[in-house]
């Protein structure tokens, strides 16, 4: 197992040359940092290949379990299931509910995780593959790889069948790439909607029927149906013992007392009845609306795509009319369920339905609604596309907005400016801003983040923003770093924290944020340990916060606001940035900040920070600050109400224990005034004569008595409980025997003693330990010789299976040592 | 860090070995001999560790113990009498990237082998150490050896040995700069694949004493000891080996015993009464001669002949 701080990497640590050198090295790295064009100049931009020094680890991703490739699970009609889980992990616990036992499945166990790595590999930002298929082919491949014996090769196919048939039908793994977070808004949309389709289906259908006979008894009660010829059909079978004509003639007569439907009512039944017959089932379950460049996006037919440039008007029209769709088909259904109880009241309902649109639709209705979700830029969100933008978050349909955020970047910044010219666009607190939508910010790293927010957004029926961070980038033609861990490092360094805003949850900001995706959530910066080999050789640690300036590091474009600090200068003003930003006024002028970085080398290396960088970083803590007080975390109010309660609680418990105090002195003082009459009173009585004598020597043999007793009888008492145990450890040993013959394959020593008694009935397991293969192979004569024989005692005969078994009672008598 | 769960690198072995690809010649030794159970451990040990079988080597000398690298699926050297530590000794240092067991017996290695043994131990090689110790010579046919007890008659001694016999416990732990001592016994099965896979983990030499039966030679040394599981004391400890329950409730007699104290070892190896079971002494730290001897070895020779030529411009003139 390694971990980062195996890993071991050279610092310089040797104190640098002394005198007017040192100066003005610092002094050149102080003036790039405060900005001087010249200074930027003179100095070294950090070679292409530095990381931060935290990230270091991980610059070949291909040994990494990170939580990807996923696997999702597919829908199974249970709304608790989880959706995905890590396909590593998935399939290892898997396996564990298989063979729990050490040695089951031994051999596929150990092999795991080559499967896992073929999967990573093979899965490389593509769209979702179905489960069996590629588990099936990365079997082949396993198989070819190790080349084992047949008899290994028989096991382990069989285990992997075994394997395979836990997973069901329909499941899928998702590889990291840039489309994740869309796979995923699908399969939780399928998921929701796993079985609401053939729901509605059913109950079109139930409705159907109910209006269709409420129809068929209004013709049953009609002329026509009183007529001889439909009354003889009507009976069926029986109708030669009826006669048709007099039957007729009665009903005819009876008709006269039936009520007839109002017509109104039989034109608005036969007008339901007509919408209802006319829905057609379809299967697209969701429309995505947006800027669609892509056309290698897979055709599903669960998904319709939309282009539009104007995204988020597009999708509220989009939804209008699916809306305006659904309405018909509900409206149809109430007045069905209605009119099938005989509960439809024109004064009441006629009006109500006359105006039925999506504003009155149930929750459950609203969730049947084909789902619209915007694909749109950030950058258009802030810029063009913001008023749009805002109607569609006030409105209340529940169109979902999703929207790839690059995190170190402005979206309201013009193309061509500085990123750090202005304050950063913040649209999650755009989002919350509008009050009554759900806000997601996440990483498309963590999956359980992702689907939260949209499980969350899909069940509200409101209108929702995702904010996604993925890490790819598309500038740089090599990256360093696998997308996963960049998007991992926008969440760690607060670039782009995390935060789930839930309106539904309640009124109070406590009530609706969602918070726990953060890592060390109470500080500032995470803060984690780097393990380093000095200069002289020894190995140490060092604390390093991971800020938002080691996040810029990451970004090629930003490389300009670093310059290296030469190898092995020391000085008192460099200061890590963490510490920097906590500086008081006087000392921050001469101060400089730098950041930890490795290059290829795995030297540590330091590199100097620009001003503009770090007015960033206190912009970031500003917002990562302000985020932490909404979701109650570091809230200064809150820390002022302890320290006030706390202060009240003190003083209360001083004012009790003052009261107390004096209570117990009033106390005192009466008890020992008492105490002294008391004395003083029985002093009295006995200087006036009572009887001495008598009292004193009575008290000398009481005395002496009771102690031999006791001596006397706890020794019995000690013998007799002594007697009583060993009986009792026996009585306990000799209850453990078993009917059935069995071998303690555990302590077998392999000497083979045993299969030269009988080779059928004994065998060796795939640790060449015994087992009783087969106890009927032989006598229990057998059983017992090798009882006997075995070295280590593990074989206990049990009970003869065969009562005609010659010489049995002496066998009897020889096994029962070792039963 | 980084949503990482703490096994977050994968190590993806390309090859994989099985208990067969470990297992050379079908064994020829007596039934109920306890070389079979030493060597099912030792087959067992190299599965988990999956070391290539092209990258172990097994070494003995001469004597039962000494068949072993007959059956196993490796490289091997069966050698002279006694000499089975200096060619272990030589292959480490020539080559320190191999796996390497050494296979004796208590006639092979604390009678003619002895000068070897006690400068082997000194020497801390990272090999592993199996003494078979059976109490007597048992290939030859029944000759006394240095452990064979007192009251037993051989082929040499009708009336059993003259001498009180030795013990290789105090002798191993009198040695400066060991670093691993263990005694076990071969049919306790579990304890047996314990301390046998912790003395393969352990760097440098790990001397693991197993008290073998002979069944066909002497049967009554083995059925005395398991008649008598009260003479056997199971050493328990944190830094010591850890089996289950059932294995701890076969020993009536347990002890703690930190493998760190070295006195407290002596004390338990001069104890006469009791058969200590366990790890007797454990030195993760003590220097390997090893490491020293392969400095160098993958210099070239225009490297080479660089170092020598600045050693001579010392005496140059």
């Amino acid at each position: 197992m390694n971990s980062v701080s195996d890993r071991k990497h050279d610092a310089l640590d040797t104190a640098g040359s002394e005198g007017d050198a040192d100066a003005s090295v610092i002094d050149l790295l102080r003036r790039f940092h405060y900005g001087e064009p010249a200074a930027a100049a003179h100095t070294t931009l950090p070679a292409n290949a530095v990381l931060p020094a935290l990230l270091n680890a991980y610059r070949d991703a291909s040994a990494i379990r990170y939580q990807y490739p996923l696997y999702l699970i597919p829908p199974d009609g249970t709304t608790m299931s989880a959706l995905a889980r890590p396909a590593g992990e998935y399939l290892s616990d898997a396996l564990e509910a298989l063979a729990p036992d050490a040695d089951d499945a031994r051999i596929l166990k150990d092999n795991l995780p080559w499967i896992e790595r073929y999967l990573r590999q093979t899965l490389d930002d593509s769209d979702p593959v179905d489960a069996l298929e590629l588990l099936s082919t990365a079997a082949a491949a396993m198989q070819k790889q190790l080349d084992l014996d047949a008899a290994s090769r028989e096991k382990l196919d069989a285990n992997l069948e075994r394997l395979k048939d836990t997973l069901a039908e329909g499941g899928q793994f998702l590889g990291y790439g840039p489309r994740v977070s869309l796979h995923l808004m699908l399969h939780a949309i399928r998921h929701r909607h796993c079985q609401s389709r053939e729901q509605l289906r059913q109950q079109i259908d139930k409705n159907i029927h109910g209006l269709q006979s409420l129809l068929d008894v209004e013709k049953a009660k009609s002329a026509d149906a009183n007529e001889p010829g439909s009354v003889k059909t009507s009976v069926g079978s029986g109708s030669r013992h009826f006669d048709a004509g007099a039957l007729s003639g009665m009903l005819e007569h009876r008709a006269h007392g039936s009520v007839e439907m109002p017509a109104e009512r039989r034109l608005r039944i036969e007008r339901a009845l007509k919408e209802l017959q006319a829905w057609q089932d379809f299967p697209v379950l969701v429309r995505f609306v947006g800027q669609l460049q892509d056309p290698s996006f897979r055709k599903l037919p669960e998904l319709a795509l939309i282009n539009s440039d104007d995204p988020c008007t597009t999708a509220a029209e989009v939804f209008a009319r699916d809306a305006a769709d659904f309405a018909k088909l509900f409206a149809a259904l109430r007045v069905a369920a209605l009119d099938i109880d005989g509960n439809y009241s024109p004064a009441i309902h006629d009006s109500w339905f006359a105006s039925f649109d999506w504003q009155a639709f149930s929750n459950e209705e609203m969730q049947l609604v084909t789902r619209v979700v915007a694909l749109v830029s950030a950058d258009y969100l802030a810029c063009d596309g913001l008023p749009s933008f805002s109607r569609l978050l006030g409105s209340r349909l529940p169109v979902h907005v999703m929207s790839w955020v690059r995190a170190y970047d402005n979206p309201a910044a013009k193309p061509g400016e500085d990123p750090f010219d202005s304050y950063r666009f913040e649209l999650a607190n755009f989002g919350i801003g509008h009050r009554q939508v759900v806000v997601a910010q996440t990483s498309a790293a963590r999956h359980e983040d992702l689907l939260s927010g949209f499980l969350c957004a899909l069940d509200s029926n409101r209108a929702s923003l995702h904010l996604i961070n993925r890490g790819t980038q598309t500038k740089t033609k090599k990256p360093l770093l696998d997308a996963w861990f960049v998007a991992s490092a926008a969440l760690e360094s607060r670039a782009h924290p995390f935060i789930l805003v839930n309106p539904d949850g309640g009124d109070h900001a406590a009530q609706r944020i969602s918070f726990a995706g953060n890592p060390q959530a109470d500080n500032d910066w995470p803060v984690e340990k780097l393990e380093y080999r000095s200069a002289a050789g020894e190995v140490t640690e060092m604390d390093l916060a991971f800020t938002f300036a080691d996040y810029a590091l990451l970004m090629p474009a930003l490389h300009e606001h670093f310059r290296m600090v030469p190898t092995g200068f020391e000085s008192t003003d460099l200061h890590p940035i963490d510490q920097y930003l906590k500086l008081d006024e006087e000392l921050i002028d001469h101060a400089v900040p730098f950041i930890w970085a490795i290059d290829e080398q795995d030297v540590l290396v330091r590199l100097v920070v620009s001003r503009a960088l770090v007015f960033a970083c206190r912009d970031r803590l500003n917002y990562w600050r302000s985020l932490q007080e909404l979701a109650g975390v570091q809230n200064f109010y809150v820390e002022e109400a302890i320290d006030r309660i706390i202060e009240e609680q003190r003083a209360a418990i001083e004012a009790e224990r003052e009261q107390l105090l004096q209570e117990h002195e009033e106390q005192l003082e009466s008890v020992r005034s008492e105490a002294a009459g008391e004395a003083m009173g029985q002093l009295v009585d006995v200087l006036m004569g009572a009887d001495l004598s008598g009292m004193v020597a009575g008290g000398s043999q009481l005395a002496t008595m009771p102690a031999a007793a006791p001596a006397q009888t706890e020794a019995p008492a000690d013998e007799a409980a002594a007697e009583a145990e060993p009986e009792v450890e026996e009585e306990a040993e000799e209850e453990l025997s078993f009917d059935e013959a069995w071998l303690d394959t555990a302590m077998c020593t392999t000497c083979d003693d045993c299969m030269g008694i009988n080779k059928m009935m004994f065998a060796y397991n795939d640790d060449k330990q015994a087992i009783i293969k087969d106890v009927k192979a032989g006598p229990y004569a057998d059983l017992v010789a090798a009882a006997e024989i075995c070295p280590a005692k593990c074989i206990h005969p049990g009970k003869p299976l065969d009562p005609n078994e010659p010489g049995l009672d002496d066998l009897i008598a020889r096994a029962a040592p070792f039963n | 860090m980084f949503g990482l769960k703490g096994d977050w690198s994968l190590e993806v072995k390309d090859r994989y070995f099985t208990l067969e690809d470990y297992c050379g010649a079908e064994p020829r030794w007596c039934t109920g001999c306890g070389d079979h159970g030493i060597l099912a451990a030792v087959h067992r040990v190299c599965r988990e560790s999956q070391i290539a079988p092209e990258k172990t080597v097994a070494v003995s000398g001469i004597g039962c113990s000494s068949r072993l690298p007959h059956y196993m699926n490796t490289y091997g050297f069966h050698g002279l009498h006694g000499r089975a530590l200096p060619v272990a000794c030589g292959v480490k240092s020539r080559r320190p990237d191999l796996d390497v067991w050494v296979a004796t017996g208590d006639g092979d290695c604390f009678s003619i082998g002895a000068g070897h043994w006690i400068h082997a131990l000194r020497y801390n090689m990272d090999i592993t150490l199996l003494v078979f110790d059976n109490g007597i010579y048992g290939l030859t046919k029944k000759q006394t050896s240095p452990t064979t007890p007192m009251n037993v008659p051989t082929n040499t001694h009708p009336s059993g040995a003259l001498l009180p016999p030795l013990n290789p416990l105090t002798v191993t732990l009198g040695v400066t700069n060991i670093s691993f001592v263990a005694q076990i016994v071969d049919w306790n099965a579990p304890l047996r694949h314990e301390v046998i896979k912790k003395a393969h983990e352990h760097k440098g030499t790990s001397f693991v004493r197993i008290i073998q039966r002979c069944p066909v030679y002497v049967e009554a040394i083995g059925k005395a000891l398991q008649d008598e599981p009260a003479r056997m004391q199971l050493l328990t400890h944190e830094k010591g080996v850890q089996v289950d329950d059932n294995v701890k409730r076969m020993f009536p007699n347990q002890a703690e015993h930190d493998p760190s104290d070295l006195a407290a070892a002596r004390a338990l190896a001069e104890d006469s009464t009791v058969l200590p079971l366990g790890i007797l002494y454990h030195n993760p730290d003590a220097p390997r001669y090893d490491m020293m001897s392969s400095v160098g070895l993958e210099m070239g020779v225009d490297e080479k002949l660089a170092g020598m030529n600045k050693a001579l411009d010392n005496f140059a003139i």
